[in-house]
């Protein structure tokens, strides 16, 4: 019988991916419903057999929001103002990020590969 | 809905940064609902109850908190529950005690909830999120649910071409209203030109279109006991729910919410129309949240709530009364909902106690909750009536 990931193996394998600088995504082997979430289950169609997928990395920005005050509870450290994105991979999956402050919607874009390995920071395609 | 029962009595208790506990916030404010229902502790049979993790005082032991409420406040009922859908908990109070009445679960249903922005401030719980993959991707990375509703509400700006100062006049109009209520925190005038020049936490929204985090509770008494009434009794004509726990980026269409499926549900139970309200008492966490809600209660056609906020007069006296007590921008949001407070103010209303803030002749009114564990998961819509 084969053996079902555990969330926690595919919260696993997405970590490898994002450390080599890969936007992972989480994909039904039955109905190849995509999703940026880990679940045991498709959402879709009660599959139990999800995969990691590691996506091209490129995709639209479809909402962005300059965040410029934070709450107290943030540490004191932390940059602001900062940008806050949701993008749609090119494989239809939507994830959230960050990118460079007033980024706008439509942009298109792709996982910075110069940000610290882990991160998840989108810029603009034609590097602008 | 069962008409042989009703609500009948409510408290609220609200202070910016009580020295109190949540538990003897919730204290206050279930004495003062019961006082004004004329009910004994003892006759409480049914507790209902919620809050949020990270809304107490230490110890955080919140397991069992059913059981710590009803123990403090020396109830032992025969209808216990917890409800935890966040900001909407108050509304979804009244659905379930409404049901534990009809199903002879009990008579009188204490519904208590509240919690202190204070805490929270302060810091977050442990374990706040599902696994790491969460922490991963929502962690600093993110604001929610500010940055949320501001995604929000640059996607409904760029796609019906809603303006800043719209939005904007909804904090304005529900200022006015708040000038007349003598529990609001924020009673001083603003305009449309001050609340675009208070400084931008997540674009596009200001400081003055967020809700101001204090700590408190709300109470509500639901009962079948209706011979002993000592106030107006407020009566459920229809309600509405709808849950979709689908994250906020994982929707097919991001502006595509549950609270229209809530409204329409509360609307076809109640066999009423939006324009047959009296007054809508929406929440309003943001002026986007509110926004969205005139639109998909169907005060408003899906797309043009920007001219129709233009054209509307929302003060205690206008075309749609809309949060006449100032709403919980001006009156704080407890723990993090606001769901008690816009209930409260439907039931001051429709008990003829709202005082200045008071709609002549209000017969018929609207609540809507939303909130969830991420952005707008849940809505809950009742409509609410005097006439038995």
């Amino acid at each position: 019988m084969k053996t079902r990931a555990t969330v926690e193996d595919l919260v696993a394998q997405a970590e490898k991916l994002l450390m080599e600088r890969k936007m992972p995504f989480f994909e039904c082997s039955h109905c190849a419903q995509r999703c940026p979430y880990p679940r045991i289950r498709c959402t879709k169609c009660g599959g139990r057999e999800i995969s990691v997928k590691a996506s091209s990395g490129e995709g639209k920005i479809i909402a962005s929001t300059t965040v410029y005050r934070v709450p107290p509870i943030v540490p004191k450290d932390f940059a602001i103002p900062y940008e806050i994105v949701i993008v749609e991979l090119s494989e239809g999956v939507k994830v959230r990020g960050n990118a460079k402050v007033g980024i706008h919607q439509g942009t298109g874009v792709k996982l910075d590969d110069k940000s610290p390995p882990g991160t998840i920071f989108f810029i603009p395609i034609d590097g602008n | 809905m069962v008409r042989q029962a009703a609500i009948t009595g409510f408290g609220e208790f609200i202070e910016k940064e009580s020295s109190l506990t949540l538990l003897e916030c919730l204290e206050r404010a279930s004495s003062q609902a019961l006082e004004m229902a004329g009910i004994e502790r003892d006759k409480v049979d049914g507790l209902i109850t919620t809050s949020l993790v990270g809304t107490f005082d230490p110890p955080p032991f919140r397991s069992f908190w059913g059981n710590q409420v009803a123990h403090f406040l020396g109830l032992k009922p025969t209808f216990l529950d917890s409800v935890e859908v966040g900001g909407p908990s108050f509304e979804a109070f009244i659905v379930r005690a409404m049901a534990a009445l009809e199903a002879g679960l009990a008579t009188t249903v204490l519904c208590v909830g509240g919690g202190k922005g204070s805490v929270r401030k302060k810091g977050l719980p442990e374990g706040s999120f599902a696994n790491s993959w969460f922490s991963r991707l929502d962690h600093w990375v993110d604001f929610k649910p500010t940055s949320d509703y501001a995604m929000l509400a640059n996607l409904h700006a760029s796609r019906y071409g809603t303006k800043d100062e719209q939005r904007a006049k909804l904090a304005v109009e529900q200022r006015r209203n708040a000038a007349k209520n003598p529990r609001a925190l924020y009673e001083k005038p603003i305009t449309v030109k001050d609340v675009l020049s208070s400084p931008v936490i997540a674009s596009p929204l200001h400081l003055l279109e967020i809700v101001p985090a204090v700590d408190g509770a709300h109470a509500f008494i639901v009962t079948s006991r209706l011979s002993d009434v000592k106030t107006q009794p407020v009566y459920v004509l229809g309600c509405g729910e709808f849950h979709d726990p689908t994250f906020f980026e994982e929707r097919e269409d991001l502006l595509d919410l549950p609270l229209a499926r809530s409204g329409k549900s509360a609307f076809k139970a109640s066999g009423l129309k939006p324009d047959e309200m009296d007054f809508a008492q929406l929440y309003d966490s943001y002026t986007i949240t509110t926004l969205l809600e005139l639109e998909d209660m169907g005060f408003c056609e899906k797309g043009k709530v920007g001219r129709f906020i233009d054209s509307t007069d929302f003060t205690v006296s206008g075309d749609l009364p809309l949060n006449t007590g100032g709403g919980s921008l001006n009156v704080g949001q407890p723990g993090f909902m606001s769901g008690g407070v816009i209930l409260a103010e439907a039931l001051r209303q429709l008990m003829g106690l709202a005082g200045n803030c008071q709609v002549n002749g209000a017969i018929t009114g609207l609540v809507n909750g939303v909130g969830g564990n991420d952005t707008i998961n849940t809505s809950v819509t009742l409509i609410l009536t005097n006439r038995s």
